[in-house]
């Protein structure tokens, strides 16, 4: 009798738990420490923000997920996350990165569909350094995004 | 460089005037900046506005699936107008930063 009133308070306990397994990361651990590193941000401040999207005639209101990375001391690169949740499961995409730069800073981003979203990680840059940056961070979207290389 | 390309790089000197005012002799004050370096980070927001707009949207584009695509294209907007906003926030910062403090 006693065990069955303990196993009966054990699965109370459990139950909520596995309802809430496994929810989707927060979008600052979409990426790791060794991404981090080769931009120059291991140590850098993190801002998380939620932003709402409007639903529209062909889609439904939605949020979006991000975190910024920025420098704690001085103006170097900043790198931001973003995700947004899709309602229907996709296959994973292969990643797609772009860069764009001016005379005097580079913008590059990369894209990928992940099963339950679309991720996109972009990163800003003074002019000078930013190929060596933006090369990292495709080398290193590529790494953790590609299918079957996770 | 295609967007950017179309776009007059005369106005596009975010870091330019502080990395001018950074080789000049004399620090400014604080008022003497403010004004160059909020109009500096007004044209960094609006290049980099068009610059994520066009990317993404390119990149919602060529999803095939349409519900991922709808929900992509939705969210442009935000997304373009948020990371403009950071590069908002950095330009301006890096400008003031190099211009009170030569």
């Amino acid at each position: 009798m006693r065990h069955t009133v303990l196993a009966v308070m054990l699965a109370s306990c459990l139950v909520p738990m596995a309802a809430h397994a496994a929810p989707a990361p927060a979008p600052c651990d979409l990426l790791d420490q060794q991404m981090l590193t080769a931009l120059n941000l291991a140590d850098a401040a993190t801002k998380v923000e939620h932003k709402a999207i409007a639903a529209t005639a062909q889609a439904p209101a939605n949020r979006m997920d991000m975190c910024t990375f920025t420098p704690r001391v001085g103006t170097g690169a900043s790198l931001s996350v973003m995700r947004l949740p899709l309602a229907k499961k996709m296959p994973p995409g292969k990643p797609i990165c772009t860069d764009n730069s001016a005379e005097k800073f580079g913008l590059a981003t990369c894209n990928v569909t992940v099963k339950d979203g679309i991720v996109t990680v972009s990163l800003v840059s003074r002019r000078a350094g930013f190929e060596t940056l933006s090369a990292a961070l495709r080398s290193n979207f590529e790494r953790l995004f590609t299918p079957g290389r996770q | 460089m295609k967007i950017f390309s179309k776009l007059s790089f005369k106005s596009f000197a975010v870091f330019g005037t502080a990395a001018l005012l950074a080789s000049s002799a004399y620090a400014l004050s604080w008022y003497d900046c403010q004004p160059i370096c909020q109009q500096n980070a007004t044209n960094a927001y609006n290049q980099s506005y068009t610059y994520y707009a066009t990317q993404q949207t390119n990149y919602c584009n060529s999803l095939t699936d349409p519900s991922a695509k709808s929900a992509c294209l939705a969210g442009v907007q935000a997304y373009a107008t948020q990371q403009a906003t950071n590069v908002y926030n950095q330009a301006y910062n890096g400008c003031m930063n190099s211009c009170t403090h030569v």
